[in-house]
């Protein structure tokens, strides 16, 4: 998913903007989940299709022949893969405005109308796949004006099945959801989409045997802070040394690289095989060092580039102190790189408050 | 020290000879044995593990039915004063693999400023296990049910329950009921305030070729104990009781860290009740204020309302935890790569005693999702 706000990159000046940064990213997270259990899920049956498996972020690649990128690389949020068809699916929580705002983000679904290579099978093809569009539900009407508009147009031209999916985190019958509805477009799988219309998936079921955290975009920074500060260097020091007489600080020599392959284990969706993207990025590991480096927490090795001391301690709560940190040390910006005058937010919710 | 009291403590090679000498030690002094059951986390021997944390524990002998160890402590002397000493203790091997039992005849500031003290700093690789308040109800009905005994009765009970109006800020009541009634009616006063135990304490009389023999007994979910008058009939009943829940325990929480699964899958628990608690979400806050009572933790609430999801990091392994509630009835505790035994145990007792007392069990999940489509 790409954001056209630039307060979802983990700039968010206000503790409201940032906790509406974290509960976004985390819904997206949930929705790609569910959407994956969804359609690899057989309800007759109840067990998984055989055969299926589904993927958040993995990497494949155009051919010679596509519109929009011809032999480049593209990471789909999410893929799904039902034998001997497939589901390429991509986010757009902003998916708002006009045709011209969405323009990106229409070039990169007809980006994925394309005989994509990379599929998690032995050859690495796909008889045929569908593209899926997902929103929030509160961008469904708009999302159906606009891509009718621009069908309309003409600047949305895309030859395989194209549906477009949005999902609302509620409560149902006593327990959290995650609704899925098919509310545009049309699938190959007409049960998958008959049972989205719409389709309440129990989170409890679902959830807690899930350890991903993170999906193809940068998560707020104090929520990959403290991801990495509860899941990764809790792991670094021996279980045996911290009840160790007079020890409440540990300091653990740490490199980048060592800290992305950790966290991957630790809240990046479950690789698969060979498509699997780097999650998180390498990118966005260098900056939270730098961070954190701010913070005074981080100390760089100057004998080993890349390679930081951290001073690790116990925090009463990880996440209020990181989002404390966070807003200490980003400078409130009067008007933010690249956002253009009346700009909207992702989610009517995150209106600025005055 | 008397000679009975030094007695308990003679090396043996024979586990009839060791009950003798600590029934003779109880019977003939009046003292109060007390101990607890340990779990060892991998095949270490139980005095290797105390001294990685106290290099001054010595053993004293060894033999195929128990180890006496000598550890040192500051004794009170008098108020404000303390002098350098040494306690005793006896470790002994239990029919469970991994569990050991410790035991002491020595004075009760020994137990709680040395002892037990240091066993809760050997952890995660040597800890106590803990029992619910079910396993300690069952530890009464089984004890008194038990074959040998001409009168039982129930004389202290420390249990929690939920406040269901808010007083300060409080939201739970904490009580020692003291008491002389037989453990049915206990337990059904109990199911009636809707309470939870957290210690019980019993005394009986024991029917031998010697005469009747008065006797009592204190074991909490801690795995804690405390005896007097004497020993073997409590070994062979509340206490074998005890051990048998606790390894079951120690078996439940074993191996739930992401890292010894398959693709690093991870193995969540569930604590359910019978009642739609989260039904009022204010439970919700009142369960992070819970989290956050635990000591040597961290608590991040990542969502507070209407689904609650926190992360826990126990500080005294490094043990890492999501901690959900998705629906009106039930807990769900997420390991993560790390997760020891020692502290999936420490995380689930301080929800079960400080939140409220449910059933523990695996969560399947997917297997029994009801998807509506």
């Amino acid at each position: 998913m790409e954001s056209r706000n630039p307060s979802t990159t983990g700039n968010g000046t206000k503790p409201d903007s940032i906790d509406l940064e974290i509960n976004t990213y985390q819904d997206t997270v949930y929705a790609l989940i569910c959407l994956g259990h969804v359609a690899t899920w057989d309800d007759s049956n109840r067990g998984f299709r055989p055969g299926t498996k589904y993927g958040i972020g993995c990497r494949m690649k155009t051919s010679i022949a596509n519109r929009i990128s011809p032999s480049r690389p593209a990471t789909p949020d999410l893929i799904i893969v039902t034998p001997p068809r497939g589901m390429v699916a991509e986010a757009k929580l902003s998916f708002h405005g006009s045709v011209a705002d969405c323009e990106s983000d229409l070039k990169q679904l007809m980006k994925y109308d394309d005989d994509l290579s990379g599929w998690p099978t032995p050859d690495g093809r796909i008889k045929a796949h569908d593209i899926l569009l997902i929103v929030h539900y509160t961008r469904k009407g708009e999302a159906t004006d606009i891509l009718a508009a621009a069908k309309k147009a003409g600047t949305f031209v895309i030859k395989r099945k194209f549906a477009a999916v949005c999902f609302n985190r509620s409560p149902q019958g006593g327990s959290e959801s995650m609704t899925l509805e098919c509310f545009h477009g049309a699938l190959t799988d007409r049960k998958l989409q008959r049972r989205m219309r719409p389709l309440a998936v129990p989170l409890a079921a679902v959830l807690p045997h899930h350890t991903a955290a993170l999906y193809d975009q940068p998560p707020p920074m104090p929520l990959l802070l403290q991801l990495t500060w509860d899941r990764v260097f809790s792991t670094l020091v021996p279980p045996d040394e911290f009840l160790e007489p007079g020890r409440k600080t540990f300091s653990i020599p740490c490199s980048v690289d060592q800290v992305r392959e950790l966290l991957a284990d630790a809240c990046g969706p479950p690789r698969l095989e060979k498509c699997q993207a780097e999650i998180p990025q390498r990118d966005w590991i260098k900056r939270m060092f730098l961070h954190l480096e701010q913070m005074g927490i981080a100390r760089r090795i100057d004998s080993k580039p890349g390679s930081y001391t951290i001073d690790y301690c116990r925090k009463p709560s990880s996440l209020d102190f990181f989002k404390r940190m966070c807003l200490k040390i980003t400078k409130p910006k009067t008007r933010l790189h690249g956002q253009k005058s009346g700009a909207r937010p992702d989610l009517p919710g995150q209106m600025p408050m005055f | 020290m008397s000679e009975h009291l030094t007695g308990a403590y003679t090396r043996t090679e024979d586990a009839h000879a060791l009950f003798a000498h600590l029934d003779a030690a109880l019977r003939h002094t009046g003292v109060r044995l007390r101990g607890t059951v340990v779990a060892v986390d991998d095949g270490s021997d139980v005095p290797g593990l105390l001294r990685r944390r106290n290099s001054a524990v010595e053993t004293v002998w060894s033999s195929p039915v128990a180890m006496c160890l000598q550890l040192p402590y500051l004794r009170p002397t008098v108020p404000g004063q303390r002098e350098a000493s040494t306690g005793t203790v006896l470790v002994m091997p239990t029919d469970e693999p991994r569990l050991f039992l410790v035991l002491t005849v020595d004075p009760k500031d020994f137990v709680w400023q040395s002892l037990f003290p240091l066993i809760a700093r050997s952890a995660p690789r040597l800890f106590q296990p803990r029992i619910t308040s079910s396993s300690l109800a069952k530890l009464l009905s089984s004890s008194e049910q038990a074959a040998g005994l001409d009168y039982f009765e129930v004389t202290q009970v420390s249990a929690r329950s939920h406040l269901h109006e808010r007083r300060r800020g409080k939201r739970f009541r904490s009580e020692l009921m003291w008491t002389e009634e037989s453990t049915e009616d206990v337990l059904a006063a109990l199911r009636e305030r809707g309470q939870w135990l957290h210690s019980v304490a019993f005394r009986y009389r024991i029917l031998g070729s010697a005469g009747r023999l008065r006797c009592s007994a204190r074991f909490s979910r801690q795995c804690s104990f405390a005896m007097q008058g004497e020993f073997s009939w409590s070994y062979h009943n509340p206490l074998q009781s005890m051990i048998k829940d606790a390894a079951a325990a120690v078996r439940f929480y074993s191996n739930r860290g992401r890292t010894g699964t398959p693709r690093q899958e991870p193995r969540p628990v569930a604590i359910h009740y019978p009642d739609a608690v989260f039904h009022d979400k204010t439970k919700l806050r009142h369960l992070a204020r819970v989290l956050h009572l635990m000591t040597r933790s961290s608590v991040s609430v990542l969502h507070a309302n209407p689904y609650f999801r926190a992360s826990v990091v126990d500080f005294t392994d490094g043990s890492c935890y999501d901690i959900w509630v998705l629906s009106e009835n039930s807990i769900i505790i997420t390991p993560q790569l790390r997760a020891t035994s020692a502290s999936m145990g420490r995380v689930c007792d301080h929800i079960l005693s400080w939140f409220g007392e449910g059933t523990l069990r695996d969560h399947y999940g997917i297997a029994e999702s009801q998807h509506n489509g």
